[in-house]
């Protein structure tokens, strides 16, 4: 019962009036900016991560990680009332939330949604309390390769589920590892790719990328069309579940908190995945998989749980291995980092306060959200009268500030608008930016460790399939690549995913 | 069922994008860093593989990529919106060393604002004026950010 001491030791951190005070925040603003298209967690957490500087490094990684559960909340409400996912990972919701508001059920669509997502942040919580340790233990016996290989198998796994073409997401994960190699060589301080300017000497700063690309370029697709295009908001009847939707309900849930509890760990996991691969295995589970698409329960109850426990165990690779699994932790690790911090298998022990209250915390902010999503939705929809052209150029303001505050630099601003130019020229070209990100982040740890592997080998390639663990991984990658590039499977993922839209 | 091959105009574009810039990394890679052996790999070593890696992907994905058919009418934004949208940021960097950080909010705000045609430039004035006395408020004295508030032509 180790662990259920660990949690005590958290929960009294966590509940900690300073601490209870950003955790709130932290919801509020992640709710907020979940209802509102145009700026996600990522956008958000990077305006304010200079801002964390300020705070204890417990408050920081609370509030950053409250921001990032709290969007999923949000963002399945706009997606379930007015089929206008303010989420990525809210997309899949849309399909058959909207269908079941239309169908006069937005009460029970929202409801449902907030208790699946309730009891997956519970177990989630519980995952990560319970596997930290014993994985953390693991981490410390992992060689070079066996990271290397890891970080292979998360990069393919991201566009396993991922839109369009495979190998254009393979495409964009290599670019991504290229932007990635810009800046001083750790090895030998040689410059690499900086243009002969000292601004790229550190590479390229990760806040000003990700803005540029999501911040700029959620914007412009916003201003592509000003049409009127009315907002219907479907009318919130206040029926709560029956017995009989709750019981259709369970199995989603538990089957999407399952799931998004062993994707989430997943390096390339998260959130999205988890509601991805929650959707298509529902439909293929249900004896009536014609109700997909049309208001069927299971279609919001499995990816709206997975999507929350996915959102969660994905803390579990960045705080016990110290490898950011997507863009949004590696902004965690850039704020651990700012506090002195070096995230890794170490930080269980060293910072215990920490570790453990930043996981309690979570528990506790899933409560706060379902207080303040269930009662307060009329508030959130309120949010959506703004009009859209009061409303992007505060967004770009905030993105500005906080891109420009991080090391005081103009350039950084340059880079901001050079890659929301480019992000938004490869979104025409059917390129997603996720893999892409990933990439980025991943790219410098990849090499490290590819190097490492390779001095200790003395050269010898065959060192990474030879330790039993990372050629496991590395199959698993290889085979997951096989699969997906199968024309048939690719078919198949059409299926899924396209054809309900 | 033959189906013939019919080069799709995205395709092109993105087949040329990234197989320059795949050249272009991999001629900088040779150019100026040393590439190494695996066993003691070189600053180049990693760029030079990913080059070239990605150089083969792009190609492929032009080879095997949809025809056009498939895909949804393609959507831009009009010139203006991506203009000003762009342009927001480079405002701002060019104006927050000599003017500081209240100006340069107030002048790159504004100029965002006119990416929308439903923009009118009254309100668009206050909204930017509104949104940097705020930004000070809550940047400066509340979190206490090391941002200049008046720039080096106006505090000296």
């Amino acid at each position: 019962m180790d662990f259920l001491q660990n949690l005590g030791l958290g929960f009294s951190v966590a509940l900690l009036p300073y601490n209870l005070l950003f955790c709130f925040i932290g919801c509020f603003l992640g709710t907020a900016i979940g209802v509102l298209p145009g700026i996600g967690p990522l956008g958000t957490i990077a305006i304010l991560l200079p801002v964390t500087f300020g705070v204890s490094p417990e408050a920081a990684l609370i509030m950053l990680a409250g921001i990032y559960y709290g969007a999923q909340y949000g963002g399945s409400t706009t997606a379930i009332l007015i089929n206008l996912p303010g989420e990525a990972t809210s997309a899949v919701t849309a399909i058959d939330g909207y269908q079941m508001a239309r169908q006069g059920r937005a009460g029970t669509a929202l409801a449902i949604a907030a208790l699946g997502s309730f009891f997956a942040g519970t177990v989630a919580t519980f995952a990560i309390a319970i596997f930290a340790k014993p994985l953390t233990s693991l981490a410390l016996s992992f060689s070079p390769a066996d990271y290397f290989a890891l970080m292979v198998l998360g990069l393919v796994a991201s566009i396993a589920l991922a839109h369009g073409s495979v190998l254009k997401g393979l495409a964009m994960i290599l670019l991504g590892l290229l932007l990635g190699c810009v800046g001083t060589d750790s090895y030998t301080g040689v410059m690499r790719f900086t243009l002969g300017t000292l601004d790229l000497a550190d590479g390229i700063p990760i806040v000003a990328f990700g803005a540029g690309i999501y911040a700029l370029g959620e914007i412009l697709r916003g201003l592509e069309d000003e049409s009127d295009a009315p907002v219907t908001v479907a009318p919130v009847n206040n029926r709560l579940p029956s017995l009989a939707d709750l019981k259709e309900a369970t199995a989603p849930v538990i089957r999407g908190t399952l799931l998004g509890s062993v994707l989430g760990v997943l390096p390339g996991g998260g959130a999205l995945l988890s509601a991805f691969t929650s959707y298509a295995i529902e439909k293929k589970l249900s004896r009536t998989p014609e109700r997909f698409g049309h208001g069927a329960m299971a279609g919001v109850a499995g990816p709206e749980s997975a999507n929350n426990a996915g959102a969660q165990t994905s803390f579990i690779p960045m705080l016990t291995l110290g490898i950011p699994s997507n863009p949004i932790m590696a902004l965690m690790v850039g704020a651990l980092i700012l506090q002195g911090i070096i995230p890794g298998p170490n930080l269980i022990t060293e910072q215990p306060k920490l570790f453990w209250g930043v996981i309690a915390s979570m528990w506790v902010g899933n409560l706060m959200l379902v207080i303040l999503n269930l009662p307060l939705i009329g508030l959130w929809l309120k949010l959506l009268k703004i009009r859209p052209h009061y409303l992007f150029p505060t967004i770009l303001g905030f993105s500005m500030i906080g891109v420009y505050s991080i090391s005081n630099s103009a350039f950084d601003l340059y880079l901001m608008a050079f890659f929301g130019a480019a992000g938004y020229l490869l979104g025409k070209l059917d390129c997603e930016p996720a893999p892409m990100l990933l990439g980025f982040v991943l790219g410098p740890l990849l090499e490290e460790y590819l190097r490492r592997a390779m001095i200790l080998a003395d050269g010898d390639v065959a060192v990474l399939i030879q330790r039993p663990l990372s050629a496991t991984l590395l199959a698993v990658a290889a085979a997951l690549l096989v699969v997906i590039l199968l024309p048939f499977i690719r078919k198949r993922r059409k299926e899924v995913f396209v054809e309900d839209e | 069922m033959l189906t013939t091959y019919r080069p799709d105009r995205r395709n092109t574009v993105f087949g040329l994008v990234f197989v320059g810039f795949s050249a272009l990394m991999a001629f900088e890679t040779l150019r100026k860093l040393s590439i190494g052996t695996p066993a003691n790999m070189g600053p180049g070593f990693f760029p030079l593989l990913l080059s070239i890696s990605l150089c083969a992907i792009s190609i492929l994905a032009v080879v095997f990529g949809q025809s056009s058919a498939q895909k949804e009418p393609l959507k831009v934004a009009p010139f203006r919106a991506v203009a000003m949208v762009l342009g927001a940021p480079i405002v701002f960097a060019l104006s927050i060393d000599p003017l500081g950080l209240i100006i340069a909010v107030f002048l790159s705000v504004l100029f965002a604002t006119q990416a929308s045609i439903r923009s009118k430039i009254g309100e668009s004035i206050l909204l930017s004026a509104g949104f940097s006395v705020f930004c000070v408020l809550i940047f400066i004295y509340l979190l206490n950010l090391p941002l200049p508030l008046w720039g080096r032509l106006i505090a000296g």
